[in-house]
């Protein structure tokens, strides 16, 4: 299962610290998108007293998009759909792409 | 006392107080606009979403003759819209100084809205003048700009605007 895109978002200093991601998603505004969702989720997550967002699998027509958090950082990995695939493989995948990123920063 | 100060007086004499009423109803939306994004989606949706897409709309300000200024620094930038702003009697006075970290401080002293908008509206959110000013220095000068909220005063206000580099490795 090959990531099509990386982004990092930071959520202490409120911004996208990292972003590799094909050049047709690679503006500041849609990068950006990808906080926004995570600063949502979260007010959306405390509303109803369910905590810290740990990780959020988006499965869209086209796409995957699988969060993971560590720390004060989100990663937001794009994938390309190719099979049906278990959300627990998706995160586990994330969470490797999370360490290669972060070991290789 | 300049033409431009008389036409001022003239204003303040005759402005209806109802328009203290608008300027504040003006000011209550932009606010709790700001506010909301801030709350729902983060400073960082207010940064490199909401001032991006102000930027794209300021194609439509220069059909109403605001002349494209590209490639000009923040601080030539700065004096032709303080010009355009006093001279729209908005405000009587304005500035925008350099402070040693690199970033700027937009002043405007004694603005038309302020003196009532700014005392029913509340004290937390960007002025929309600097609003305006953070998107033009983004567009005209070709910088990136993050913005604080502004010190909100009955005359006026003072909103730091910071230019910025993309800092993160963007591949």
């Amino acid at each position: 299962m090959q990531a099509e895109g990386v982004i990092i978002f930071d959520d202490i200093q409120g911004k996208i610290i990292f972003s590799e991601v094909p050049p047709e998603f690679a503006t500041s505004r849609q990068t950006s998108v990808g906080g926004m969702l995570i600063n949502l989720v979260k007010k959306f997550s405390h509303e109803f007293k369910a905590g810290d967002v740990k990780s959020l699998v988006i499965s869209s027509e086209k796409k995957i998009i699988s969060i993971s958090k560590r720390e004060h950082k989100y990663i937001i990995v794009l994938f390309p759909i190719t099979t049906v695939i278990e959300h627990n493989m998706i995160l586990q995948k994330t969470e490797e792409i999370f360490n290669s990123v972060i070991n290789n920063g | 006392m300049s033409i431009i100060g008389l036409k001022r007086k003239l204003m303040d004499k005759m402005m209806p107080k109802e328009f203290g009423f608008i300027s504040g109803l003006f000011h209550i939306g932009v606010f709790t606009l700001q506010t909301g994004i801030d709350e729902t989606l983060g400073r960082i949706g207010y940064n490199d979403y909401i001032f991006p897409a102000v930027k794209e709309s300021m194609e439509k300000a220069e059909k109403l003759g605001i002349e494209p200024m590209v490639g000009e620094n923040v601080e030539e930038f700065g004096e032709r819209f303080i010009k355009l702003l006093k001279t729209s009697l908005l405000v009587e006075n304005a500035s925008l100084k350099k402070k040693v970290d690199g970033a700027y401080v937009f002043s405007l002293n004694n603005c038309f809205m302020a003196k009532t908008a700014h005392t029913v509206a509340g004290t937390k959110g960007v002025c929309p003048m600097a609003m305006v000013m953070a998107a033009m220095i983004e567009k005209y000068v070709n910088k990136e700009v993050t913005v604080n909220y502004s010190d909100l005063t009955p005359n006026g206000s003072i909103t730091i605007i910071t230019p910025t580099d993309s800092n993160f490795e963007r591949k």
